[in-house]
């Protein structure tokens, strides 16, 4: 069931308007007074037998307790004291802090008779807390959804579903501070409570805003949140950092490597030396170039917004708007740090934090930290409504079209005004793009720091343009081969009718939306993506995985499809789309799959390829450079089998290019045009490949989907890449969507692997793939600098031509696997050694 | 030497499901004086002779008795821990080749695992033909300044193969000199002829050797008084295999070549020390402060070089 609200309806809940009825036990009426004191050994803690038949007969409960730990369990203690229990009944229900909160429930199977149990092992981590501090836990089983959720802090940190947790396998009483005998609790357990039902979050909320409010006193603060609470406490220890940094200011900012391999999340302590920082960019003319501040400020800034000034070189006037970069160069979006799940299908039931997206609109997605979820504004003409984007499901419906009418997902085109919080640091994302006519040289300028359009401060902004353009990215091992930047980029059954409304996934886009991918692409440099053909045309309609008597039918290309297929070709051309090299997804082999007989289907295979080839020439006017997907991953058999139809396809005409695993890149090397290997790239295995006459590109190094971190992916696919002398890479995947592109939790198969996230105007970008365009770039740095090589060392000039050997010295002995490769110094060695050649 | 699990009475009252990955394992190293030749030989080094062995592995998953049948002594002298391993194996004739030393997965290897700190992990594979691999966490590469050498030997027997670490005091960051030192621990084994993974500290219902929470513990008991002084002053200095290890990387980075031109003094000193460096030693001073010289010519000339591009791209 969706859940649908307004902001009024948010607001109400947060302000703890929720009647909770009276709980079945309750040790105390005051939170922290005459708490039940653990002194570690085993035996403390208390039994509450009283409540037994109530929780017995219950199928639903809450647990909600107040827990100050003062002591952890260490190696030195013994088994016996290894864990800190807060509630139990015997040791086979239990719900303990060992070296995470984790709950055991073991009951008896009614059909077997036999015990099972269901174990719920948290992610939340005993060095996420301090010893001597109040801590709210609450455990929330519901038994009709088998769902059990624990919350810390009133924040849910785990929810898990198909777990079953009845509490009345041992018949033993309610036992808090420890098991019987086993894992005292050494600290003291406040104000415990238990319901024999599952409250929601709210409720909780209310439940426990006297033990907020009294712990905000304590704290100088006033709230009446238990995540406010926390964040107070918190507060108190960042103070003296936070007043130190500002330089007794009431805000500061830092600037930030945006490319690091490190992501900020808004209480992120920052870098004493990155605080009041110039934000400084190198870049090439027609270059896009990143940078990054986090601002942080002691008191609300209400529309809070940063605004970028003209940036001038100091230099002499060099010609029409040519020393001048407009502010329109410049796009700034927040970084957003949302509710996303802890990675991949096994961990999706953990719920934490990251900086995932880049927004125009901060007001876009709206995140409650109380419950751990997302909420999206859509954009409707009767109004706008908020919608939860971060609910359970277990419907894998992979790329379905999801209509914008139904879901109008828009962010606005320039960055917005928010309501900066106190405390709350908030990371800006800051695009240059260089103009083509840029002369080189120094330009300064600055970003204004306004709240309700009054300038507080500024961040000064200096940017060198340097004064050399950057060549299409070219390999290690031979200046005359280029690299290929791709991606999987998933795009089908779109819709080209001029009223069509479009999709928010990859499937079903209008005109509109697939121009906007394709741009987004483009100007990440990703010219060669893999292109959809409707998955199996032409060719032939592949067999079952499992039953070889399905399919078995030569696939004719309708008109329709033909159309459709010209004007995806056509719309890419359009928009600058290279054809020199066209990576079909052809349904596998052309559909034979791993099924290929060479004296059954030769000759249709023949057909298929030259019926391919013929449909390329009339689009593009040339099928040089067209290469066919084989399986996608196969190995052992699966891929020995298709090793018959790539011989026949080569010889026939065909190029093909397929996904492998290294160990098998020895296999296949020479047997098919381009392997695309997953793994760490390594020269052996460019070798292997290039020796044998294939090329080899990287993938799943790794895949997409780690939104948030734009590092592995500039790191591997750049440097990475172009040291171990592959000739391209293309990871999985750009833009898919397994059910709804905005929700992380929502089927069982797996976290969207995208770079993107769909909207009804285009898409919405990550950190990732701003890290996979700085890959491309560094690829055009250090191409540039071996072009200049070459010419140092034919030309006349003894000094360039020294310079030149020991640059090239210096790039042969870089290894992108050393331990601290950093490839933002590597690249500004690369500008030092080419801005030397080209004195 | 004693040697003995945590059982107690939970393993008595508790069902296997409460404590599936077993009852936590500890081993007791203790000092001393004999160092053990690294030479792969356990049952020939009188080093070895009061070591006990450990409890015998299980079988990953299952905690059954494995088919290869493994054990293994630890004990730590006055500069490194030492660890011996014993893997029986009825068909030697089928221990794996080694054409691909990065994936030792696939190899006959023992893997050893140490936490000596949070977050240092510290992994160390070695194989039955003599290949090294690890995994040092750039914490630990931090704390020693790049000081992460450590040597391992074993040799192959009739019916089995062993094999010897040498894990320097200063690569794990401990001083046992005082109070005893205690990690946690895990040796694990891949039986390749068998196609059968295996561990001290049972693993069962797991299928990562890395999970930390199934590891058991080592406890580096407590030097001698007679030997304190001497383990502490070791345990702060890099150990010669580590200095070693550093110098050969330097000398084979030519991202170093400039800075070794421009130092060529002490570059050959360094050749002629390492040509004769006494592996089983800590108190290599003249090695360690030579390397140490040229380490901060680098690191000086790194800094100069950012500050002069900095300079030159953004005039100040």
């Amino acid at each position: 069931m969706k859940r649908l609200f307004v902001s009024a309806v948010v607001a109400a809940l947060a302000f703890g308007l929720s009647a909770v009825d009276a709980p079945v036990l309750e040790t105390s009426p005051e939170p922290f007074a005459s708490p039940l004191v653990c002194n570690g050994e085993v035996g403390a803690g208390k039994a509450y037998p009283e409540i037994t038949s109530a929780l017995d007969a219950a199928d639903d409960f809450t647990i909600s307790m107040w827990v100050k730990i003062d002591r952890f369990p260490t190696l030195d203690d013994k088994k016996a004291k290894g864990a800190l229990a807060l509630f139990c009944r015997g040791w086979r229900v239990r719900w303990d802090f060992g070296s995470t909160l984790s709950a055991q429930f073991t009951y008896k199977d009614e059909k077997t008779g036999k015990d099972r149990y269901s174990r719920l092992q948290t992610a939340f981590r005993r060095d996420e807390i301090r010893t001597g501090d109040w801590n709210h836990y609450a455990l929330v089983y519901s038994h009709s959804r088998s769902n059990v959720t624990l919350y810390v802090n009133g924040r849910v940190r785990d929810s898990y579903r198909g777990f079953v947790a009845r509490t009345d396998a041992q018949k033993a009483p309610v036992q808090l501070g420890t098991l019987p005998g086993y894992f005292p609790m050494n600290g003291e357990i406040g104000r415990t409570r238990i319901w024999t039902r599952a409250l929601g979050a709210d409720e909780l909320f209310a439940a426990e805003k006297d033990a907020a409010r009294t712990l905000a006193k304590a704290f100088g603060g006033a709230t009446d949140s238990i995540a406010d609470m926390v964040a107070l406490r918190n507060r108190c220890r960042l103070d003296a950092t936070d007043r130190e940094l500002s330089g007794g200011k009431s805000f500061y900012w830092a600037t930030v490597d945006p490319m690091a391999n490190e992501t900020f999340l808004p209480d992120a302590r920052l870098d004493k030396t990155a605080v009041g920082r110039p934000l400084e960019v190198v870049a090439t003319p027609g270059e896009y170039e990143a940078a990054s501040f986090i601002i942080r400020s002691f008191d609300d800034l209400p529309d809070f917004m940063p605004v970028v000034s003209a940036l001038k070189t100091d230099g002499r006037f060099l010609g029409l708007g040519r020393n001048v970069i407009p502010p329109s160069a410049v796009d700034v979006r927040i970084v957003k740090t949302l509710v996303q799940s802890g990675g991949g299908a096994k961990n999706r039931h953990i719920r934490v934090m990251k900086p995932a997206v880049l927004l125009h609109d901060d007001a876009l997605v709206k995140v409650d930290a109380e419950t751990m979820d997302n909420y999206i504004r859509l954009d409707f003409p009767t109004g706008t409504v908020c919608q939860c984007i971060s609910e359970w499901g277990d419907k894998l419906q992979f790329e379905y079209r999801i209509s914008p009418e139904k879901w109008p997902i828009h962010d606005a085109e320039t960055i917005c005004p928010l309501d900066l919080k106190r405390k709350f640091g908030q990371q800006y994302w800051l695009t240059l793009k260089i103009p083509e006519n840029a002369a080189p040289g120094l330009y300064r300028g600055n970003v204004a720091l306004t709240s309700r359009g009054k300038k507080f401060g500024e961040i000064p902004l200096k940017l060198r343009v340097l004064p050399y353009e950057l060549p299409v990215p070219r390999t290690n091992y031979d200046l005359s081969r280029k690299v290929y930047p791709g991606v999987y980029y998933r795009h089908y059954g779109h819709d080209f009718r001029p009223d069509a409304v479009g999709s928010i996934t990859s499937r079903g886009r209008n005109e509109r939306q697939f121009r906007a991918e394709l741009r987004s692409l483009r100007s990440h440099g990703i010219l060669y993506p893999t292109i959809v053909m409707q998955f199996v045309f032409p060719g032939w309609n592949w067999n079952d995985f499992h039953d070889s008597s399905k399919g078995g039918v030569e696939r004719i290309v309708t008109d329709e499809q033909r159309a459709y297929f010209k004007r995806c070709m056509d719309i890419m051309k359009e928009e600058g789309f290279p054809t020199d090299q066209l990576l079909f997804h052809s349904g596998g082999n052309w559909g034979f799959r791993c099924s290929y007989d060479r004296t059954e289907n030769r000759e249709v295979l023949k057909r298929s390829i030259e019926a391919s080839k013929k449909m390329v020439r009339d689009i593009v006017g040339t099928d040089e450079g067209l290469q066919f997907y084989g399986v996608d991953e196969a190995g052992g058999q699966w891929l020995l089998n298709e090793l018959e139809l790539w011989k026949d396809a080569r010889e026939l005409g065909g190029h093909i290019f397929t996904t492998c695993m290294r160990q098998d890149i020895k296999l296949i090397a020479g047997r098919i045009d381009t392997i695309v290997s997953s793994g760490v790239p390594e020269q052996r295995f460019s070798k292997i490949a290039h020796d044998a006459g294939s090329r080899i590109w990287s993938y799943a190094n790794p895949q997409a989907g780690s939104k948030a971190q734009a590092y592995p992916y500039r790191c591997n696919f750049g440097f990475g890449v172009y040291f171990m002398n592959y000739d391209g890479f293309s990871t999985y995947a750009w833009n898919v969507s397994a059910t709804h592109p905005w929700n992380d939790f929502d089927n069982p198969l797996e976290p969207d692997l995208a770079f993107v996230i769909g909207t009804a105007d285009g898409v919405v970008e990550t950190p990732a793939f701003e890290g996979y365009r700085e890959a491309v770039d560094d690829l055009r740095y250090a191409t540039k600098l071996r072009e200049e090589i070459v010419k140092a060392k034919a030309g006349g000039d003894a000094r360039k031509k020294e310079a030149a050997e020991a640059a090239e010295a210096w790039l042969a002995a870089l290894n992108p696997l050393a331990p601290g490769f950093d490839p933002t110094w590597i690249r500004l060695q690369i500008i030092d050694w080419t801005l030397q050649l080209l004195k | 030497m004693k040697v003995f699990s945590i059982p107690y009475f939970a393993a008595l009252v508790l069902p296997v499901a409460f404590c599936a990955s077993a009852a936590p394992k500890a081993y007791e190293a203790l000092y001393s004086d004999l160092k053990p030749v690294l030479d792969g030989s356990i049952m020939d080094d009188a080093a070895w002779a009061k070591a006990c062995w450990s409890e015998p592995f299980a079988q990953r998953m299952t905690g059954k008795t494995p088919k290869s049948a493994t054990r293994f002594k630890a004990l730590y002298t006055g500069d490194a821990l030492y660890v011996a391993a014993e893997c029986v194996e009825s068909e030697m004739d089928k221990i794996a080749d080694e054409h691909n030393a990065i994936e030792y997965w696939k190899c006959d290897v023992v893997e050893l695992f140490a936490i000596p700190h949070k977050e240092e992990m510290i992994h160390l594979v070695y194989s039955a033909r003599n290949n090294a691999n690890d995994e040092i966490p750039g914490a630990t590469a931090k704390r020693t300044r790049d000081m992460i050498g450590w040597a391992a030997k074993s040799r192959m027997l009739a019916d089995r193969w062993t094999v010897e670490f040498c894990i320097p005091l200063n690569l794990l960051g401990v001083d046992p000199s005082a109070a005893d030192v205690r990690m946690p621990f895990n040796l694990c084994r891949n039986a390749a002829p068998k196609k059968e993974l295996s561990s001290w500290s049972a693993q069962v219902g797991n299928g990562n050797f890395k999970d930390a929470n199934t590891y058991g513990t080592i406890i580096l008991k407590a030097t001698p008084a007679s030997a304190a002084a001497a383990v502490k002053a070791a345990a702060a200095r890099p150990h010669a295999i580590s200095l070693l290890r550093r110098w050969q990387s330097v000398r084979a980075d030519p991202l170093w070549k400039p800075i070794l031109r421009t130092l060529p003094a002490e570059a050959a000193k360094l050749d002629a020390l390492a040509a004769k460096l006494d592996l089983s030693r800590t108190d290599s001073a003249a090695f360690a402060e030579t390397l140490a010289a040229v380490e901060k010519r680098e690191a000086d000339e790194r800094v100069t070089k950012r500050v002069r591009i900095h300079r030159e791209l953004f005039g100040d």
